[in-house]
């Protein structure tokens, strides 16, 4: 493939990458809150841009990364390694960032790391990739970064999907943290969120 | 993007650290948040000052700065020591970011041994400088051996060490860095603020993010967690109080210095956050010194 084939990263990639992840950062810190994207990088399909935000902000060569056979292709792994340097890992038990989209949150969640016991941090971070957010059903979120309690609806949550990130905030403080990446918007559900599921 | 220092011409990556840098401290933030008062390990670099200067913190503000952030900092409660103008300075000339001295403005609140006195709101982060990060450290010296009873939740031996206090002084004697448990989970060292700030951190709006520069470490208390100060039920956690107060602004409310006023030894109490006190001042407000001085 040759360097034009490539799609361009950030445009000014300091300050892109330092308010990329202050979105991140305050997803994370206030769970089910949904953030808007303050950059938009060009997306090669099907990556959206929420996934394409955090894979540029937080990738590097430290940091293995896997992608889900139906984001995979030799253009977006040739992307995220011209513009990270991180290499691209095939098994995603191994992996420290899973990008999938969010139908396959149940299998995933399965067997990403979750950390150790004295080091709870070695876990892996999901990157689920949604259509957006709806206004209704989804699930109750309470527990640290949240006043009361937030709503939160990402479009394409399977029932086992729900499970799946409940059986997750039950193994706190191990567990994997979960990013919900839409094209336009992300939120965050991080482990030590409590979940209840709503009605749609 | 650079920025271009005007003393020297050298050129400095936006902030002082160079990218790779920050992104290693970008996700162990993240990891910080997710297990709130866990102590994540991050390999971090060298700055440009010694480590009692504070530079988890200045590690920890450099990786989460952006352009449009208005920083203040603040040592024992004032803008204005040595050690708060130079890193404020140091921000201004790396990032070339807005500073402030004013709590309310500020969007990041750089601080070593105080949380200011005027409520945090949702759109802030306090960044607090860290010396030592383990609060089990002087129980047990061996870091294998504290990461074990903290991933078993064994706390036993510093309930021992406060209930010690309490038998030997009838209460117990910790003042600063007051061990709090975080989340109902792990117990944290909210670095050496007094423990008449401790209440502030319980359920505070803003995020609170801690960096320990020598020993590498990086912990977080997310907005509206729970943390709560050890204690007994016969010995409830109880915060500082004086018997007078400030003699500049009045405020019987906040956390007093003791200062020496002249060669004469003349002594007063004034609050030790110096915003806090001039902001009461401006609005009118007159100490019991003040008075006596007109
Ligand atoms: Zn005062």
């Amino acid at each position: 493939m040759a360097i034009t084939d490539l799609t361009p990263g950030f445009s000014d990639p300091v300050r892109d990458a330092a308010v990329s992840f202050r979105i991140i950062l305050d997803a994370m810190a206030r769970p089910g809150e949904v953030k808007s994207l303050p950059v938009v990088a060009p997306v090669p399909a099907p990556l959206n841009a929420a996934a394409v935000c955090v894979a540029l902000s937080l990738l590097d060569s430290d940091t293995p990364y896997w992608l889900a056979p139906d984001l995979r292709n030799d253009r977006i792994i040739g992307h995220l390694s011209f513009h990270t340097g991180a290499p691209f890992e095939p098994d995603y038990k191994k992996a420290q960032f899973a990008f999938f989209p969010v139908e396959d949150l149940a299998t995933v969640m399965q067997d990403l790391s979750i950390g150790t016991d004295e080091y709870p941090d070695r876990s892996a971070t999901a990157v689920a990739l949604v259509a957006g957010f709806g206004a209704t059903g989804g699930v109750r979120l309470t527990g640290p970064g949240i006043e009361t309690a937030n709503d939160l609806s990402p479009v394409g949550v399977t029932p086992a999907g729900w499970k799946a990130l409940e059986r997750n905030s039950i193994l706190f403080p191990l567990g994997v943290d979960i990013l919900f990446a839409g094209p336009e918007s992300l939120a965050a559900i991080p482990r030590s969120t409590r979940l209840t599921e709503l009605e749609a | 993007m650079t920025t271009e220092t005007q003393d020297e011409g050298l050129e400095y990556n936006f902030a002082y650290l160079d990218e790779q840098t920050k992104r290693m401290i970008r996700r162990a933030l993240l990891k910080a948040v997710a297990v709130p008062g866990y102590q994540v390990p991050f390999a971090g670099r060298e700055m440009p000052m010694p480590y009692g200067w504070g530079t988890g913190g200045i590690q920890v503000t450099a990786s989460i700065l952006e352009s449009e952030d208005v920083l203040k900092v603040i040592d024992q409660g004032a803008d204005d020591t040595t050690n708060a103008v130079s890193i404020r300075k140091f921000f201004q000339r790396v990032a070339g970011i807005a500073t402030t001295e004013k709590t309310e403005e500020a969007t990041l609140i750089q601080t070593r041994h105080r949380i200011p006195e005027t409520p945090l709101s949702e759109g802030q982060i306090l960044v607090y400088q860290v010396p030592i990060p383990e609060p089990l450290r002087f129980l047990e010296p061996r870091e294998t051996e504290t990461r074990k009873m903290h991933a078993l939740e064994e706390y036993g031996l510093m309930h021992v060490k406060l209930y010690e206090d309490i038998a030997r002084h009838g209460h117990i004697a910790t003042t600063y860095a007051y061990p709090v448990k975080v989340n109902d989970r792990y117990i944290m060292d909210p670095s050496p603020t007094p423990k008449f700030d401790n209440p502030k951190m319980n359920r505070c709006a803003a995020l609170q993010l801690f960096g320990a520069g020598r020993e590498k470490r990086i912990y977080a208390v997310p907005p509206y967690t729970d943390v709560v100060s050890l204690d007994f039920e016969d010995h409830p956690f109880e915060i500082q109080g004086w018997d007078q107060p400030c003699s500049i602004c009045g405020d019987s409310t906040s956390f007093l210095d003791e200062v020496i006023m002249d060669d004469q030894g003349t002594r007063m109490f004034v609050c030790s956050d110096t915003d806090h006190c001039a902001s009461r001042q401006a609005q009118g407000y007159q100490g019991p010194g003040q008075e006596a001085a007109e």
